[in-house]
C-alpha cells in the first residue's frame, strides 16, 4: 500500500514533466510516420507539378504551332518535294526530269547510263555515294546542243522545276557545225531515310528562311506527275494488219 | 487522554537542478513541438490539395491537347517530312557545283581565229582546253585575254599552256590547262 502511494506521490510530483516529454515522444513518432512521409510525397507532387507544367507547355507551343500550319500546302509540297528527292530511286520521277529539261533547254540527251544497283560496278569507274545521309544514282549523260542550250542544260539541272541532280565532271566537244557534245558525269539524289515521327513533347523543327525558299520554288515550279494509269496506256492495234 | 500527533506537511525533498530546469523548459519544449508539428501537418495538408487539384489540372490540359495533336498525326507526319526532306536538298544544293558560269566563261574565249574543240571541267574546278589557233598573233591575243582574266578578273589562276604544235595547214594546236576560281563553280 505505501509503495502505491510512493508511485502517486512521484507522478504527482513529476507529471508535468512526464506529460511535456509524453508530447515531445508523440510528435516525435507522428513527425516520423506522418509528417515526413507527407513531406516526401509533397516534393513528389511538386517535382511531378513542374514536370507536367514543362511538358504542358511544350504540347501547347506544338499544338500551337501545328494549328497555324497550312495542312493542304504542305500535303502538296510534300508530293512535289518529293518528285525533287524522292524516297526511292524512282526512274520515273528521273526520266520526267529528262523530258521536262530536254524540252525547257532545246538539248537534246542522246544517251543516258545508270548505275541500277548499289553493289554494281558503274560504269567507268562511277561509284556510289553518299551526300549528307542522301544516296544517289551515279549516271553518264551524253547531249547535245547549241552553246545556249548546253549552258541552259548545265544550268537547269538543279533549279529544282524536277528531280534534283548534281553534275561532277563535263568534257564537252565543239563541232565545226556550232553544235557542242557534253559528256557529264551526274547523280540523281534520293533520300532513303525521310526522318521519324518524333514522341509528343517533340517541338516541330523549324524550316529556316531559305529552305522556305526552296519550298517556296518547288511549290511554284514543279508540276506533279500524275501516278501512271495501266488502262489508260495505249497498248496498240488489236488487230495488226487492219 | 492522551495527545495524538499527526503530521500534514508533506516532506519535501530538494530538487537536482537538471529536474529543476526540466521542469521549466520542457513544458515549453513540449508545447512549441506541438505547435510546429501541426502547423507543418496542417500547412503541408493544404499545399498537397492545393497541388493535388492543381496536377489534375493540367494533366487534364495536358490530356485536351495530346488529344487534339494526335487528331494532327497526318499534318505534323507530312510537316517533319517536309522539313528532313528540304534540309537534306539545301545540304545537297549548298555543295552544288555550278558549271555554267565556267562553261560561259570558256564559250566567251572562242573568236573566228581561236577554236575550242573540247573543254573538260572537273568538280575542283581544273579545266583542260583543247584549242586550234590559226595564227601567232591569235595565240599571243589568246594568252594576254588569259592573263587578263588571271589578273584583273580573278576568274583563272594557274594557267599552262602544253603541247603546242603546228599542224600542216600551219594552225597552232595547243591544250591549256587551268584552274576555275571558286567564285565560278559557286
Amino acid at each position: 500500500m505505501k509503495k502505491k502511494s510512493d508511485y502517486l506521490t512521484i507522478l504527482r510530483r513529476y507529471e508535468i514533466l512526464i506529460a511535456s516529454a509524453l508530447v515531445i515522444v508523440v510528435v516525435i513518432v507522428l513527425s516520423w510516420n506522418i509528417l515526413i512521409p507527407n513531406l516526401f510525397k509533397s516534393k513528389e507532387i511538386y517535382l511531378q507539378q513542374k514536370q507536367i507544367s514543362a511538358q504542358l507547355d511544350s504540347l501547347r507551343k506544338k499544338s500551337n504551332a501545328l494549328s497555324k500550319l497550312d495542312k493542304d500546302y504542305y500535303k502538296e509540297t510534300l508530293v512535289k518535294l518529293t518528285q525533287v528527292l524522292p524516297i526511292d530511286k524512282d526512274f520515273v520521277s528521273l526520266f520526267a526530269a529528262f523530258d521536262l529539261l530536254q524540252s525547257k533547254t532545246g538539248a537534246l540527251i542522246i544517251n543516258t547510263q545508270f548505275q541500277l544497283e548499289n553493289t554494281s560496278s558503274g560504269p567507268s569507274g562511277v561509284n556510289q555515294r553518299e551526300t549528307v545521309s542522301t544516296k544517289t544514282i551515279p549516271m553518264k549523260l551524253e547531249i547535245i546542243g547549241d552553246e545556249t542550250a548546253i549552258l541552259l542544260f548545265l544550268d537547269s539541272v538543279d533549279d529544282l522545276a524536277g528531280r534534283i541532280m548534281t553534275i561532277e565532271n563535263t568534257h564537252l566537244t565543239l563541232k565545226e557545225d556550232g553544235l557542242v557534245g557534253a559528256q557529264l558525269t551526274a547523280a540523281a539524289h534520293f533520300n532513303p531515310a525521310p526522318g521519324r515521327a518524333a514522341s509528343l513533347e517533340t517541338p516541330l523543327p523549324t524550316i529556316g528562311k531559305t529552305e522556305l525558299e526552296t519550298l517556296e520554288k518547288i511549290a511554284s515550279s514543279v508540276v506533279i506527275i500524275p501516278p501512271a494509269d495501266p488502262q489508260e496506256v495505249s497498248l496498240g492495234k488489236e488487230d495488226l494488219f487492219n | 487522554m492522551a495527545k495524538k500527533s499527526i503530521n500534514l506537511i508533506v516532506k519535501t525533498q530538494a530538487e537536482t537542478t537538471v529536474v529543476h530546469r526540466a521542469r521549466k523548459f520542457l513544458p515549453i519544449a513540449a508545447g512549441v513541438s506541438i505547435f510546429i508539428f501541426i502547423t507543418v501537418f496542417v500547412a503541408n495538408l493544404i499545399y498537397i490539395n492545393a497541388n493535388l487539384a492543381a496536377f489534375k489540372l493540367s494533366e487534364a490540359e495536358a490530356r485536351s491537347i495530346v488529344k487534339k495533336i494526335e487528331a494532327s498525326t497526318e499534318t505534323e507526319a507530312t510537316y517533319i517530312l517536309t522539313a528532313n526532306l528540304v534540309s537534306k536538298l539545301n545540304t545537297i544544293l549548298s555543295s552544288d557545283l555550278n558549271y555554267t558560269n565556267i562553261t560561259g566563261e570558256i564559250f566567251g574565249l572562242k573568236s573566228d581565229e581561236l577554236k575550242i574543240t573540247s573543254v573538260n571541267i572537273d568538280e575542283n574546278g581544273d579545266i583542260s582546253l583543247a584549242i586550234t589557233v590559226d595564227s601567232v598573233t591569235t595565240l599571243d591575243e589568246f594568252v594576254r585575254i588569259l592573263i587578263d582574266k588571271e589578273e584583273r578578273d580573278h576568274k583563272f589562276n594557274n594557267i599552262e599552256a602544253h603541247g603546242i604544235v603546228r599542224d600542216k595547214d600551219s594552225k597552232y594546236i595547243l591544250t591549256v590547262i587551268l584552274k576555275a576560281d571558286k567564285s565560278l563553280l559557286q
